[in-house]
């Protein structure tokens, strides 16, 4: 059985699996910073190129990543359509009367459209090609640095850890109770909003109490096992291997390289 | 050595004190059963041991620290004293087996090497597989538990306190839960307490402690508790058939190797062949141990008709994974029946379908001749207590009848019979449901569903992690269920503890029923467990060894 990822499901074995969870995210916020810097000109098509690659290479399906588009498409249309339509008369291709479209703002929209598309692929390809407790050590090794500066990432870390084990335990207790109170002969299909709320009532209050009571002997054991807020401390992460540095340099390299040449070419 | 010396807990002024003036000692090596009614302050005594809690008034003295004294001597004996609680998810904290283990060791600040070394090590000792980075959800909830032993084992404490840490572990885990306490107090020299309703787990302990109303009313050798003082073992711990044969056994003239060894059941039964094979016991005495064994056949009037039928049904969560595998069922208005088998067996999906929550793949499920609709069968799931949510206990009751749009006379009436059938008293009805102890919690959630007023009623596991009395309660609850004209099925994988009270046995393997017939043929019956995957109950095990060397006996 998979591991369950609140960020979609983990695919073990590929490629990308293989890399160390640091590297990804290092190259996750490179790529981030990179895609917006690169000016629009034909070197986009290279992102789009990096998509294809690291979609490949975490083992995804291009329907599992349409899937993932499909809540924010309705943003990413309205983006689109914001900035082609000129409602003013500006526009360089009447529609009719003072409704055109903007040929300048439609491809500033389709740029803005097509990085949030990259972004969003590259994001998924990482989460689904790394467990959640592998995100979460990462996270925490990366921010190592900063307690230094007395930010402490030990309690972040557990924080993190905490969470990405409650998140199942919670959604199982949540179809549990559900179950529960339809056999109890709550409708939670048909009615009006009210009744609805209400129908939800039922299971949400017992399931935030019981949440908040098992924090509390959470809270207990944890300090049953000697844990002291901020005494922990955080073990440095092994060293990287030769792949994740061949990786790392390359994927860097080309985040730099990108946008330097797309504003030479520009 | 741990040192109570005086120690009473009051929780409120007005209240009465958890625990009165006890005064205790616990050495390393030994193991101790901590027993005693819900609420009799075990687990005050347990927080006070590895110091989550303070005592008001006496001492507390672990290897010669006072916990008050300060909050270093406090971490020091929270690490000489580990704690086991009774559900994984109140103490798991991370994903994955190794950070879980090692949470402990990290938080005493020990080298990377060390930590390895002390996971592996404890990995090794509770017998889970080595697989240090699988993720727990890959784990079943009794290898939750042991990794939560493991968690603790890792620190390397010198006492081990578990607070009812079995009480959720299927019957067949427990066995290997035994012996392992029993490894890490005589062979790892750790001092175990165990707090604990398992009668067996009694058995196997060097010394056991009754607490009653937070006072000790027993401290001393299984044996003398078993025994001499028969009415206190009787009310602390569950009932069970193998405990009373023994019991007989041992008043048959048993005597164990030494006097503090402790008391297994199989080898009573063994010397008592023994015996019976050297001339010095008569075959009735073995009869008459043997027949303790075998559940009484029960004469319930069991009315016509057939509430809940069942015919070829198959369910499957998604793809590939099926729960039911064309299963053919049937319970009748006025008997209990038990539904038994291992875990994936299918017996909730089992539940869910019955009472219409699910539809089947294929086959009909039937209602008193119609398909189900909600509240036609009444299902109390596990932990039902889960579910409460309104302001007072009333509240609670009239849910279902409402949302059903009965009246408010039906409704009162439907609330008034089943608050009678499960014994909750007037003043409890306008209590809040958040504040009543787990017994209570139990009884209520299980008294808002017969407010359905269903022709049949599902309780699956009713009884887990409740004591004694609870226990007595509820079975006396399915009885009373039964005898009002419903059709009752209890969902247990505790044969030991049903077998005795129901009507009729049914066991499931694989989605199907593969064995179902009355409780006292069961008993004698040990091909129907292999062919369910489960390991025979004790009793069942210890009738065999009598059946198979008083069976020529029996033909002359």
């Amino acid at each position: 059985m998979n591991p369950v990822s609140p960020l979609g499901a983990y695919v073990g074995g590929t490629p990308a699996a293989r890399v160390d969870a640091r590297v990804k995210i290092v190259l996750l916020l490179a790529s981030t910073v990179s895609l917006f810097a690169t000016r629009a000109s034909w070197l986009c098509a290279l992102w789009a190129l990096v998509l294809a690659a690291a979609i490949h290479c975490s083992g995804m399906s291009i329907r599992t990543h349409a899937r993932a588009l499909r809540p924010i498409a309705f943003i990413l249309a309205f983006t689109l359509l914001a900035n082609a339509l000129a409602l003013d008369g500006h526009g360089d291709i009447a529609l009719s009367g003072p409704v055109g479209i903007d040929t300048a703002g439609a491809l500033r929209g389709a740029l803005a459209v097509f990085r949030i598309v990259v972004l969003l692929g590259l994001a998924l390809a990482v989460s689904s090609s790394t467990t959640p407790p592998e995100l979460a050590d990462a996270c925490v090794a990366l921010l190592r640095p900063l307690g230094r500066f007395g930010v402490p990432v030990a309690d972040i870390g557990l924080l993190l850890s905490l969470a990405l084990r409650f998140i199942p335990l919670v959604s199982e207790e949540l179809a549990r109770v559900r179950l529960a109170q339809r056999s109890r002969g709550v409708d939670f299909e048909s009615g009006g909003i009210v009744r609805r709320v209400r129908a939800w009532a039922s299971v949400l209050t017992p399931l935030v109490v019981s949440l908040f009571r098992r924090a509390d002997r959470l809270g207990e054991s944890m300090a049953a096992r000697c844990y002291a807020e901020g005494a922990s401390d955080v073990a440095a992460g092994d060293a990287l291997g030769a792949r994740d540095r061949v990786v790392l340099a390359g994927g860097l390299a080309l985040c730099v390289f990108v946008p330097l040449v797309a504003y030479a070419l520009g | 050595m741990i040192e109570i010396r005086d120690v009473s807990v009051r929780f409120a002024a007005d209240a009465a004190p958890a625990l009165d003036g006890v005064s205790l000692t616990f050495r390393p090596g030994e193991l101790v059963a901590l027993v005693g009614a819900n609420g009799s302050g075990k687990s005050t005594l347990a927080s006070l041991l590895c110091a989550l809690r303070l005592s008001a008034s006496g001492l507390v003295v672990v290897e010669g620290i006072d916990p008050a004294r300060d909050a270093a001597s406090r971490r020091e004996v929270r690490r000489l004293v580990g704690l086991v609680r009774q559900h994984p998810a109140d103490q798991l904290v991370s994903s994955v087996v190794f950070d879980e283990v090692a949470f402990g060791p990290r938080n005493l600040g020990l080298s990377r090497d060390e930590i390895r070394r002390r996971v592996t090590r404890a990995i090794a000792t509770v017998g889970l597989p080595d697989a240090l980075h699988a993720d727990l959800s890959t784990l079943s909830g009794g290898q939750q538990q042991l990794l939560a032993i493991a968690g603790v084992l890792a620190m390397e404490p010198s006492y081990l306190v578990l607070d009812e840490a079995s009480s959720m572990l299927d019957a067949s885990a427990r066995p290997a839960y035994r012996a392992l306490l029993d490894h890490i107090a005589h062979e790892g020299g750790a001092g175990v307490i165990q707090v604990t309703h398992d009668p067996l787990e009694v058995l196997a302990s060097d010394r056991v402690i009754v607490l009653d109303a937070g006072r000790v009313a027993f401290d001393g050798l299984p044996r003398e508790l078993l025994v001499e003082c028969a009415a206190l073992w009787d009310a602390s711990l569950v009932q069970s058939s193998s405990v009373e044969a023994l019991r007989a056994i041992l008043r048959l003239g048993y005597e164990p190797e030494a006097i503090a060894a402790p008391l297994d059941p199989s080898k009573a039964v063994m010397w008592l062949l023994d015996a019976y094979r050297a001339g010095a016991v008569p075959v009735s005495d073995v009869q008459a141990v043997a027949d303790m064994l075998v559940p009484a056949r029960l004469q319930s009037d069991v009315l016509a008709g057939l509430p809940l039928e069942l015919s070829d049904v198959a369910f499957s969560y998604g793809a590939g994974v099926r729960a039911l595998a064309g299963i053919t069922f049937g319970a009748q208005a006025g008997e209990v029946v038990l539904v038994a088998g291992a875990s994936g067996s299918g017996k909730s999906t089992l539940a869910c379908v019955a009472s219409g929550l699910y539809t089947p793949d294929a086959g009909t499920a039937r209602v008193c001749g119609h398909a189900p609709k909600t509240g036609d069968v009444g299902v109390a799931f596990q932990r039902p207590e889960d579910q409460l949510f309104c302001e007072t206990v009333r509240d609670e009751l009239a849910f279902a009848p409402r949302n059903l749009g009965c009246s408010e006379g039906e409704v009162r009436a439907r609330c008034v019979h089943a608050a009678k059938l499960v014994g909750i008293e007037d003043d409890l009805l306008d209590r809040y449901p958040f504040e009543l102890s787990g017994g209570q919690a139990r009884r209520v959630a299980i008294a808002s569903i017969l407010a359905l007023d269903a022709s049949a009623y599902i309780l699956d596991e009713p009884t887990a992690g409740l004591d004694a009395a609870g226990r007595a309660r509820l079975h006396g609850l399915a009885r009373a269920c039964a005898q009002a004209g419903s059709a009752v099925i209890v969902i247990s994988h505790d044969l030991d503890e049903w077998m005795s009270e129901v009507d009729r046995v049914v066991l499931m393997a694989q989605g199907s029923v593969v064995w179902e017939g009355e409780p006292c043929v069961l008993a004698r019956d040990a091909d129907a467990f292999v062919r369910a995957g489960l390991r025979p109950p004790l009793s069942c095990e210890l009738l065999q060894m009598l059946s198979a060397a008083t069976e020529g006996v029996d033909a002359r």
